[in-house]
């Protein structure tokens, strides 16, 4: 009787919360905010765990365990809706392998140890040599972790060796920024998807990558809002059911679309808009660094150091006949897009009636050349006068759900502080001294290794890192070219690979310590989405055995290092590296590296406002932690506008909606390169890839994401319906290819590059389909990992590697 | 047990008029108020995976042109131990 009188009461509970989606007289925000009063559950916010759209979910515990949820209706990146991953959130604590007990690696086996054990070991291996051991943290870390881990690197063992994952995903789109505002992170918001009457996708998926905001739109035009939408696509993929226009390209040649836009624009007479004179300078790289593109190492190391990411002048002249090349006729044959479909964008983005929206995710970015596409991408959104305006906007979406609060914000990289201040700046490392209370001099002056680097020292024989910790990723899968890269590291006995995770992974198959962590709500914690949202959200569940925040780990190592008398972890006046940050008002530091005292404080909020201050310098202003407990969710920068009262940005750069625009400018690019408020326009020539498909390897491989699965699977393959729904990876293969090989849906397929090779089975006519010469594999199923296949070129800018294309041959198996 | 509600848009046609009289005529479905179009429901089942069956049979039924989730309860008994696994 009291299970039907529940659940009686939850259906009908459920039933008020759909009817409030469609009759909103029946929800009030009070109700959105604490709706299922009475069903006996614990509710609370927090941003969903994976990608980084940022949706605001309510959980729903009880007994200790969340058992519920549903999508925030007061979180303005979702109002209220959730993707079918975001509804099986909470189950990704709940598989039956989690890790509860610290192990380490004994005669090839993993042995359960102590957490004092655990902690002694990292200690002693640091220790003994600290400028071999490097940190590999995630998009995924919390702003605290980061925060706490960076410090731990930076400021405590004095060089830079620390990455995060983020350099697989978003690095050429920070590379972009900067290259063209002088700052990282977008200028526009989601509600740009409300506005915009043209939206472009540029090698992007959003109906299953980023399916919230894909529907923003799709609604939109459901509720009959005109908005033309256009693919440019290197395969057909479920946007592209719901497009207008759907072209594929060739993969690389996306630089050679935007320059015959740009070509068109220029002869339209855009150049002489007002707007150009008056905001913007064109601009060139300052060298031809890639004279051969299959030869990554030949580049000028003077022409791709960071000090020249912004290039130089370009005279109006030589910007115009550079483009005179670019007629639609020749990007239709350099790209096989049509010319009409060029000429039509062009004119949309000529329309000043019209408001385009360019967006955009891993295609631009896992390029080898990222940060040139990025770039025209922004400019020519500044030429045609499409920015600045609600819905006319160039968007860069991101993967992870805090790449942009931790990786970038945070300066996670390897050649940033917090902040996103950069390591060459004498001033912001003496900032960051300074901040940090670190006698002077602390603060290396040389950046770190990237991500392929790091890796490439890891598992080369002799190579300069020894020892790497990873949190919160798996490197183990997403690394590309895996043979060289993660796998070579079983041969190189004195390699030490110590990994805090939540689930067995590819990484923790070849780790020699696994450190159990606490996941998602089971710790306190702070994201940063796409649009400079940061989110925060109360601990909700225990996390099973032992398993421990990852902020935790650091800080309990750190205070081990401090105890053993090294000097790193001392700040200027002898104290321990956290102390200062972790004070409590009386003077005292809280014992939180002993974990029964962990929560004694809150260790987030004490980190975090330690980490604030660095944020005005690039005019990224946070608000106090206590703002983001009310909030659901604040874009940056975050001005206070009277006493206590915390207001967000939704624009930046524009007069009347970013609050540091001078009145009178219009717009103002107070971050400018050139130090004259200006952004740019760019010219970046196409250029080949560096490994095209030939006799021997004549299709083109493309990897990618599916909706089911975020990421390498390690949570959402432990989601039931989600592993079944999507049980495991498959190839694409065009069915006229497929049937030249005798290859039906199903078949055992072998791809193969001159890195590795993979079978797994064929998908002719699934939800996806590349054109022909083109197949493409997910790389959630770590049981077929296709990045065996992959190989690391990279950005010379961005660093980032292209998991896009590479050439390899397919085989019926 | 596991119940879901959800928002169907549901085409301006014949075939969704026979869908609402398909989800009427299902006992783990109830329907609620609508907008339009736009029709409130709720999902019963037994478990999460019945949910996502039923789920994914609904999105692919003709006369559903969006089915947007709303609200989820994912009671105890819905994730058993070795259900997981069982997919592992």
């Amino acid at each position: 009787m009291i299970e039907l009188d529940r659940r009686a009461f939850l259906k009908s509970s459920a039933m008020a919360a759909a009817a409030a989606m469609i009759l909103p007289s029946l929800g009030s925000a009070a109700e959105g905010e604490a709706p299922p009063l009475g069903d006996g559950l614990t509710w609370a916010k927090a941003p969903c765990r994976f990608c980084g759209t940022g949706c605001g979910v309510l959980l729903g515990a009880k007994d200790g365990k969340i058992v519920a949820m549903q999508a925030d209706k007061l979180a303005t990146v979702n109002n209220g809706l959730c993707c079918v991953k975001g509804y099986h959130v909470g189950l990704i604590l709940y598989g039956q392998d989690r890790l509860t007990t610290p192990q380490k690696r004994v005669d090839g086996k993993l042995v359960p140890i102590s957490w004092d054990e655990a902690i002694t070991i990292i200690r002693d291996r640091i220790t003994a040599n600290p400028g071999r051991f490097a940190f590999y943290g995630s998009g995924q870390q919390t702003i605290p972790e980061g925060y706490a881990s960076n410090k731990f690197v930076k400021g405590g063992l004095g060089h830079n060796h620390i990455d995060p994952n983020a350099r697989l995903c978003m690095a050429s789109a920070a590379a972009g920024f900067n290259a063209t505002y002088g700052v990282d992170e977008p200028a526009g918001c989601y509600d740009d998807l409300d506005h915009c009457t043209v939206l472009i996708d540029w090698g992007n998926n959003p109906a299953e990558m980023h399916p919230v905001l894909f529907s923003r739109v799709m609604d939109r035009r459901l509720r009959g809002d005109k908005v033309l939408y256009i693919d440019l696509t290197t395969r057909r993929t479920r946007s592209s059911e719901q497009a207008d226009h759907v072209a594929f390209f060739k993969p690389n040649t996306d630089l050679a679309i935007a320059n015959g836009i740009a070509h068109l624009l220029v002869k339209a007479g855009f150049l002489d808009k007002p707007w150009v004179e008056k905001y913007f300078r064109l601009r060139q790289r300052v060298a031809e660094y890639a004279p051969d593109p299959t030869k990554r190492d030949v580049y000028d190391a003077e022409a791709i150091h960071p000090k020249n990411l912004a290039g130089k002048d370009i005279t109006r002249e030589a910007y115009i006949k550079n483009l005179e090349f670019y007629t639609p006729e020749k990007v239709e044959e350099i790209s096989g897009v049509p010319a009409t479909l060029i000429r039509l964008i062009a004119e949309k983005m000529a329309d000043p009636n019209e408001r385009v929206l360019s967006w955009w995710c891993m295609g631009p970015n896992q390029h080898t050349r990222g940060t040139a596409m990025n770039s025209l991408l922004h400019s020519i959104h500044h030429l045609s006068g499409q920015w600045g305006k609600p819905g006319a906007s160039a968007f860069s979406l991101t993967g992870q759900p805090s790449a942009c609060g931790t990786a970038r914000e945070v300066g996670t990289f390897s050649h940033l502080l917090p902040g996103h201040l950069s390591v060459l700046n004498e001033h912001y490392r003496e900032l960051t001294e300074e901040l940090w209370h670190l006698p002077k001099g602390r603060i290396s002056d040389k950046i770190g290794f990237h991500t392929v680097k790091m890796w490439d020292e890891f598992c080369t024989e002799g190579g300069a890192v020894d020892t790497i910790w990873v949190q919160v990723t798996n490197p183990g899968q997403t690394l590309p070219n895996q043979n060289k890269l993660f796998l070579a590291k079983k041969d190189r006995p004195g390699k030490f690979l110590i990994v805090s995770d939540v689930y067995p992974t590819a990484t923790t198959a070849l780790a020699d310590l696994v450190l159990p962590s606490a996941m998602y709500v089971e710790k306190d914690g702070m994201y940063g989405n796409a649009e400079r949202k940061q989110q925060q959200w109360f601990k909700m569940v225990d996390p099973p055995g032992q398993a421990r925040p990852d902020a935790w780990q650091i800080l309990a190592v750190s205070k081990q290092m401090f105890d053993a008398g090294f000097p790193g972890m001392k700040d200027k006046d002898g104290e321990w590296l956290f102390a200062k940050a972790l004070k409590n008002p009386d003077g005292s530091v809280p014992p939180v590296w002993d974990f029964a005292h962990y929560y004694d404080v809150n260790v987030d909020e004490r980190l975090f406002e330690e980490y604030r201050p660095f944020t005005k310098v690039k005019h990224k202003d946070l608000a106090p932690y206590s703002a983001y407990v009310k909030a659901h969710g604040l874009r940056w920068p975050v001005i206070e506008t009277k006493p206590g009262v915390w207001e967000e940005t939704l624009w930046r750069f524009v007069e009347g909606k970013d609050p540091y625009v001078k009145p009178g400018t219009g717009m103002q690019f107070y971050h400018s390169n050139t130090k004259d408020d200006k952004a740019f326009i760019w010219w970046h020539p196409y250029e080949a890839a560096p490994e095209e498909p030939d006799a021997e390897f004549p299709f083109w491989l493309c990897t990618g994401r599916v909706l089911e699965h975020w990421h390498s699977g390690t949570m959402t393959m432990r989601v039931p319906p989600l592993r079944r729904s999507m049980p495991h990876a498959y190839i694409e293969i065009h069915p006229d290819d497929a049937a030249a090989m005798n290859v039906a849906s199903g078949d055992q397929v072998t791809v193969e590059s001159r890195r590795g090779s993979l079978t797994l089975p064929a998908w002719l006519k699934g939800r996806g389909q590349p054109p022909r010469g083109s197949v493409f594999v997910p790389f959630f199923d770590e049981r077929l990992q296709i990045n065996l296949v992959t190989k690391e070129y990279h950005d010379p800018f961005s660093k980032q590697p292209d998991f896009k294309k590479c050439a390899v041959r397919v085989r019926k198996a | 047990m596991s119940i879901s509600s959800m928002v169907i848009d549901v085409a301006d046609n014949v075939d969704g008029a026979e869908l609402l009289d398909v989800l009427r005529a299902d006992a783990r479905f109830t329907l609620g108020p609508a907008n339009g179009n736009r029709h409130a429901i709720v999902l019963d089942t037994p478990s999460v995976l019945d949910d996502t069956t039923a789920f994914d049979w609904l999105r692919d039924h003709a006369g559903v042109r969006l089915v947007t989730l709303v609200r989820a309860y994912i009671d105890d008994e819905a994730l058993p131990a070795g259900v997981a696994a069982e997919y592992l």
